[in-house]
């Protein structure tokens, strides 16, 4: 029996030379996917493991040897008022921006789909909220809400609406509202510029036969443009509820789950957590209660993506 | 199947075969470099203070003076002469925790780490004895306060050299108190209340007090509230949890009273250099805060440190409660020779040193030992006078228990900050402490 390569044959019993393993296309395409998975299992793999590992035992800062106990942890987080609030509050938060971010990012995707002047210009301004560096777009924002500076109460107090502004980070639902304004400022251009480019896939001649045979702008819109860019928009959707339920750096800057915890989300209650007060099994706890929501969009969304290649 | 053949130059030079060799030798230079390059390993054997290499992480002052006391001043007169390569890392004050988590945690960092509050019996595990500098140290100055030595030593073993305190004070607007018809700042909780209402109603301005997550303020303004009523997180023993008793319930409700007749309700998300602001743009007619606040007016705005009047804390019916905010330097166990830290923790900490960096900050920071309060005193200003009791009059994290793990992380999770919180967003006393008792009891593992 010989097996063909690209360059000497090979004899059953021969030890092939590195170069005719390099030949063969199974092995190459491990070759070269090797530097990928390497990456992977260490930035990803290896943190992923040891949070595991993390929840199910009592390691703090202060032990040197830990012990395993078990569901302990998360059990424990289910017994904390803490936790439960944080769980409403990663609810409300994802739930409402989300649909923020959707309204607005197919609105802004309609108008951006139309021709007028300085349309190219519209489009790159657009982006720039997504462009920012969240931690600094955070710091104006957090300055916005300002107790004592803040920029919208400046302008309810001077118009006269109010004697005093709104309460925007000291009371719970003020802050609440105040980083879902953020994170939808933040992330609409993603939904926005992802089903722009979703809308140039339609075809023109669509929409002008509807419109021939009496279709209004709505119908057109309902019936055939928004069915046509339905696999993006479920894309960028599902995205986002990851990105949302994950988020840490606007609330972290923005009001730091205060106050009194009424805006925690999972990343910043486990990070106050294992890293503030040094209970790192707890934080890994927490931030793995994220994953089951986490997995399932996932699974989702590469069962849809499967789906629409097959 | 087609099959390509290799013909030209170019082919062969990027070969896939020949670009899996050039990319694994690439990466066999680049992983080799810094070896091959770099400088040899030090030989073994005691390392001198001459060519140490010290990495101290402190904390961003609030008095810029401080910070470059330790860039430029220590650098100059400890570094350089004895030849140590010294790296001051200044962060702020709330994001050393995580920094310091890290370091303990990956077994490698600084070398020096400024802790807050009762942090050394969080990580006591990972510190190494410092006993010989502390004892030095106290003993040159007099002794150390109490609270300072409670904080740095865990189980009769130093595992931090106490470095200072924060002395917090009332800065308040004399010109607003006299308008209201008040001669001196109220003495009790209960006349702040009325005479902040009355401040309130001329003048329109708000006492104005950080209660969110942040290091200083909150704590500082709201534990001694709950001690002056008698309330704490746990009995004496730190054995049973007490914060769900009839003296916190008069602490809160006392606490809703003065909030609601005399606090800004904004302050609810304030952090440590909120109030800061609000004072100096004259927003607030009283805050909790250290003398930065009044550093920075006599430099900026004279008019308005002229009228700024500092005074202690009022008392509730159990007495007059402080806590000033407690610093500690900590060698790490993973320092592998601690020697130069020893040193320059020696050196930073011995009263002569000490006297000029408290001349540098003003009295920012008063010192964790007694000659601070009279012969190192830095300030020729009255107003400064208050400050030296707080040394004295100032508890720790988990009073009146012994600090512990449990306290420093209860006061690294605000639990009892929140419960304050709590009470003053609408929620009734009872609620608040029966949230509080759950939170400390999972803390105290209790």
């Amino acid at each position: 029996m010989r097996a063909q390569t690209a360059g000497r044959p090979v004899t059953a019993g021969q030890i092939p030379t590195i170069g005719e393993l390099l030949d063969r296309q199974g092995v190459l395409a491990y070759v070269l996917l090797l530097p990928a998975l390497v990456i992977l299992a260490v930035f990803i793999g290896y943190p992923f493991l040891s949070s595991l590992w993390l929840s199910v035992t009592d390691q703090s800062v202060s032990t040197s040897v830990a012990r395993f106990v078990g569901l302990d942890n998360f059990a424990d987080e289910l017994g904390s008022q803490i936790f439960r609030q944080t769980v409403r509050n990663t609810l409300v938060y994802t739930g409402v921006t989300v649909v923020f971010k959707l309204g607005l990012g197919i609105a802004l995707a309609v108008l951006m789909n139309q021709s007028f002047r300085l349309k190219n210009f519209a489009r790159a301004a657009l982006l720039l909220p997504w462009i920012v560096p969240t931690a600094l777009s955070a710091i104006a924002w957090l300055w916005l809400f300002d107790a004592t500076f803040s920029v919208f109460n400046w302008a309810i107090v001077h118009s006269g609406l109010a004697d005093r502004g709104i309460n925007w980070l000291g009371e719970g639902g003020w802050a609440m509202t105040a980083i879902i304004i953020a994170n939808v400022w933040r992330g609409t251009p993603f939904f926005a510029i992802t089903i722009l480019a979703g809308l140039q896939t339609v075809e023109r001649e669509l929409l002008d036969a509807a419109a021939v045979d009496g279709a209004s702008v709505w119908q057109r819109f309902w019936r055939i443009t928004l069915p046509l860019v339905r696999p993006v928009l479920l894309i960028v959707l599902l995205f986002s509820i990851i990105w949302t339920i994950s988020d840490f750096q606007l609330v972290y800057v923005i009001t730091r789950g205060g106050p009194a915890n009424s805006t925690h989300l999972f990343g910043t209650l486990a990070y106050d957590v294992a890293v503030r007060a040094g209970q790192l099994s707890e934080g890994a706890a927490i931030s793995l209660y994220m994953f089951p929501v986490l997995i399932v969009c996932m699974v989702a969304l590469l069962l849809y993506l499967r789906r629409s290649a097959t | 199947m087609i099959k390509r053949e290799i013909t030209t130059s170019a082919d062969r030079l990027f070969s896939r075969r020949r670009f899996i060799y050039y990319s694994a030798a690439l990466a066999a230079a680049v992983a080799c470099g810094p070896a091959a390059t770099g400088p040899s390993a030090s030989p073994s054997g005691p390392v001198q203070l001459k060519g140490a290499k010290v990495n101290l992480l402190h904390w961003t002052s609030f008095v810029p003076d401080e910070d470059k006391w330790f860039k430029e001043t220590l650098v100059n007169d400890w570094a350089k002469p004895n030849g140590v390569d010294l790296t001051v890392e200044l962060v702020s004050a709330n994001e050393a925790q995580p920094k310091i988590v890290a370091a303990l945690q990956a077994g490698g960092g600084p070398d020096v780490m400024l802790l807050q509050w009762t942090w050394a019996h969080l990580y006591a595990d990972k510190l190494s004895d410092v006993g010989n500098v502390a004892e030095k140290v106290g003993s040159d100055g007099g002794g150390f306060y109490d609270a300072m030595k409670q904080n740095a030593q865990v189980q009769g073993t130093w595992r931090a050299v106490p470095f200072g305190l924060l002395g917090n004070a009332m800065h308040h607007r004399e010109s607003l108190l006299k308008d209201a018809g008040a001669n001196t700042f109220p003495m009790t909780w209960s006349d702040l209340a009325k005479i902040g209402a009355d401040v309130k109603t001329k003048s329109k301005l708000f006492l104005g007090q950080a209660m969110g997550h942040s290091f200083g303020d909150p704590p500082t303004f709201l534990q001694p509230f709950l001690w002056s009523y008698g309330g704490s997180e746990t009995d004496e023993t730190g054995k049973k949890i007490a914060v769900n008793g009839a003296a916190t319930k008069d602490a809160l409700v006392a606490f809703k009273d003065f909030f609601v007749r005399a606090a800004d309700p904004q302050c609810l998300s304030w952090d440590d250099s909120s109030n800061n602001r609000a004072y100096a743009a004259k927003q607030i007619w009283a805050t909790l805060n250290g003398a930065s606040i009044y550093l920075t007016a006599l430099k900026d705005d004279p008019d308005l440190a002229k009228d700024t009047q500092l005074a202690l804390l009022p008392a509730g019916p159990k007495g007059q409660f402080l806590l000033g905010v407690p610093f500690q330097y900590a060698i790490p166990k993973y320092v592998k020779d601690p020697a130069p830290a020893r040193e320059l923790v020696s050196y930073i900490m011995s009263p002569k040193t000490y006297s000029g960096f408290m001349k540098a900050g003003k009295g920012y920071t008063l010192a964790p030992y007694k000659k601070g309060e009279d012969e190192l005193w830095p300030s020729t200003d009255p107003k400064f006078d208050p400050f030296k009791k707080v040394g004295t009059l100032t508890k720790w994290y988990g009073y009146p228990a012994p600090p512990s793990p449990a306290a420093a992380e209860s006061g690294s999770k605000y639990i009892l900050v929140d419960m304050f919180a709590k009470v003053a967003q609408g929620d009734t006393p009872e609620s608040a402490m029966s949230w509080a008792e759950g939170e400390l009891k999972k803390v105290y593992k209790l």
